[in-house]
């Protein structure tokens, strides 16, 4: 049976490498950043829905398709997908074709592991049917199966 | 959990909630259990706990004279407000208020970026605007400024400079309030005030000259509760032409206190933004034996720690700088900063580094680029907001001390040494406090160390021990003259506690004023310490 997952908190980080972060989280201790070349993203053909632009905005920074920041492979939320199901779906929502707007708003609604929860001035109902429908024909276009 | 506001009744709450509806639309006022979850402090270390503290409702008003129409009902009724920008506040407390039954008044509607001048340099903004929002302006208006951005991005610069964060540019653009520059605040009796030239009908100069005439009480809006800020300008550097880093390593231990001044001699010159340290030794904190010396009853010696990086083949130390400005005046400052170091510390090394125009290639954003490991996470650096940071959550989050201390080498020493030692009966602490901690340079004058421990929903034990901790640190910090920058409402009554200079003078001047202006406690009672008269206990 499918997990319903979206997102599962990321293995324990060494706490060495407990980077820096700054304002708006907490902080740490100085780390040297990962060295790691970024991996090839995944083709990901954009459908032209009112639902990318709140994707784009919301969710992308965390779960888009591209590199990390510094090196690293991919953007926490996508690389915490792709720990969670090990390959078994794609770990980049763009080419999920799996999660309409109440799944998504599980998620969205509630957070799970190191994914907070957001609220609906931020992210309305509509907004995450619409978010839902973008993946949806994204991923179809993007000739996910 | 449905609570109550205080001294609040079922049926005059449910007044009190329709009275909210009239003012800014049914859709924007929430008190089911369902839709408070998520004005929850998920990184909160008293989950499910007596301890959390709870919201009763949220409001969301979509301009000024809903925010006074909200706090002038939430007056009638005597409910306390707790009022949130956007953003996450993680590590800090979230959106949850410090008393139990507030109702959140949640301005994330008020979205609208007002004005960014780049011949002037500042912008003016509403509490809605996430630095996201604010860098999007700027780059599809083709606006030559820079921002200065938190880690991760998604905050806002009114609730960041509020709570005093910080980013990672040049000085006086990472204090983010020390950058503000104007604001708007309405006030517990419903009244809108304007500070600096703010109050003078026609000033044209409201982000230029933040003072005006007579005091200037900002600084009573920044982790104070005092009035709900509405409008707030900020000073911003123009886009620089030109970025250039470089790595300057020193062999011995004792050779950080020298590094240390000749770094805050480039900063408090404006050569320099922020300076990233590290110990290239914390690269063996996981040998044991290594771990043991780091972390010594007493601390290492500095013997004991130079035939430690002796024998890895490692310096003791490090610092990434880096530079903004002309080309020609990037390169010249390294060059000197170059200079300057490696002829005052024996066996200290230079290692030029990245340097490109700006803005930034994708590339170089990447921070692939780097011909060396490096301190620096790159988007930080050129003020792009990311959620980048993000990987290095564990657990269900974090809560954060950030104890500030003396920008010296021994200072930096000291504070290794006293809060590992005194932190010793929580096994943890030793990874945020050993003799290879190196001191984070976020604000402008100051160092800070950090202790940040990970927390666990379904965890209570170990939720419980992160609590003790944090409660411990605070008061061991202050025995040694180190406090607390921020904290989250469950940890502000004691921060607050260990600023006592005779017998708590700032507090009860803070009281004064609270009692003078909000007796009732409208808004955010018991934040930032401050209890008005109703709720002193």
């Amino acid at each position: 049976m499918r997990r319903l997952m979206l997102m599962a908190s990321p293995p324990a980080v060494a706490l060495l490498a407990v980077a820096i972060y700054g304002a708006e989280g907490t902080g740490g201790q100085t780390a040297q950043a990962a060295t790691a070349s970024p991996a090839a993203a995944p083709h990901v053909v954009k459908a032209d829905l009112p639902g990318r632009a709140i994707f784009e905005h919301n969710c992308a920074p965390c779960h888009g398709a591209g590199p990390g920041d510094d090196g690293t492979p991919m953007l926490p939320g996508t690389m915490a997908l792709q720990r969670r199901y090990e390959g078994e779906v794609p770990a980049a929502l763009e080419l999920r074709d799996d999660l309409d707007g109440d799944t998504l708003r599980l998620f969205v609604r509630n957070g799970i592991g190191a994914m907070p929860m957001f609220r609906k001035s931020e992210l309305s109902d509509a907004d995450v049917d619409a978010v839902a429908a973008y993946l949806k024909a994204t991923a179809e276009a993007s000739g996910v199966k | 959990m449905a609570v109550l506001p205080p001294d609040l009744d079922a049926a005059n709450f449910a007044r009190f909630l329709e009275e909210l509806r009239g003012a800014v639309g049914a859709d924007w006022v929430w008190s089911s259990e369902e839709d408070l979850g998520p004005y929850r402090d998920s990184f909160s270390p008293v989950w499910n706990q007596a301890e959390e503290r709870h919201a009763s409702a949220a409001v969301a008003p979509a301009d000024v004279e809903q925010v006074q129409a909200i706090v002038r009902i939430a007056g009638r009724y005597k409910v306390p407000l707790f009022p949130i920008s956007t953003g996450k506040n993680f590590g800090y407390g979230g959106p949850s208020p410090n008393v139990t039954g507030s109702v959140v008044l949640d301005l994330k509607r008020m979205n609208r970026v007002l004005e960014v001048d780049d011949k002037r340099h500042f912008a003016l903004v509403e509490p809605g605007v996430s630095y996201f929002d604010l860098y999007r302006h700027i780059k599809d208006n083709g606006l030559k400024v820079m921002i200065d951005c938190p880690d991760p991005g998604w905050g806002s610069p009114i609730g960041n400079s509020l709570e005093r964060g910080i980013g990672y540019t040049m000085p006086q653009f990472r204090d983010h309030f020390g950058a503000s520059c104007g604001m708007e605040v309405v006030l517990p009796n419903g009244e809108v005030m304007r500070t600096g030239m703010g109050a003078l009908p026609g000033s044209q100069s409201w982000q230029e000259y933040k003072y005006g005439f007579g005091p200037d009480p900002s600084g009573l809006f920044a982790q104070g509760n005092f009035g709900i800020v509405t409008k707030m300008g900020f000073r911003l550097m123009p886009l620089p032409e030109y970025y250039r880093t470089g790595l300057i390593t020193v062999p011995r231990r004792r050779d950080f206190v020298k590094l240390v001044e000749h770094v805050n001699y480039l900063s408090d010159s404006s050569l320099i933004g922020e300076a990233v340290y590290g110990s290239p030794l914390a690269a063996l904190m996981g040998d044991k034996s290594f771990y043991a010396l780091a972390t010594k009853v007493g601390g290492p010696s500095d013997a004991e720690m130079d035939a430690a990086a002796n024998k890895a083949g490692l310096p003791s130390w490090q610092v990434d700088l880096q530079f903004f400005g002309p080309e020609a005046a990037t390169r010249e400052n390294w060059e000197y900063a170059k200079q300057r170091i490696l002829a005052d510390i024996p066996g200290a090394k230079a290692i030029d580094g990245d340097h490109f125009p700006l803005p930034a290639t994708e590339e170089q954003l990447l921070n692939t680029t780097q011909p060396y490991k490096t301190g620096i996470r790159r988007y930080g650096a050129l003020g792009v907001p990311s959620l980048g940071i993000w990987r290095i959550v564990s657990g269900n989050g974090h809560v954060g001390f950030f104890p500030v201390l003396p920008r010296s080498g021994e200072a930096v020493f000291e504070m290794q040494r006293a809060m590992c030692d005194g932190l010793r009966e929580f096994p943890l602490a030793g990874r945020f406090f050993n003799a290879t901690t190196a001191p984070l340079y976020w604000h402008s004058y100051a160092f800070q160390m950090v202790f940040a421990p990970s927390v666990k929903h379904d965890d209570p034990a170990l939720n419980a021990q992160v609590h003790a901790a944090m409660k411990k640190a605070v008061a061991l910090a202050a025995e040694h003259g180190w406090g607390d920058y921020r904290a989250a409402p469950i940890y502000q009554d004691d921060v607050a506690d260990t600023y006592s200079f005779n017998n708590h003078a700032l507090r009860r001047f803070h009281e004064q004023l609270k009692d003078a202006i909000d007796p009732d406690g409208i808004v955010a009672p018991g934040r930032g310490g401050i209890w008005p008269r109703r709720f002193r206990k």
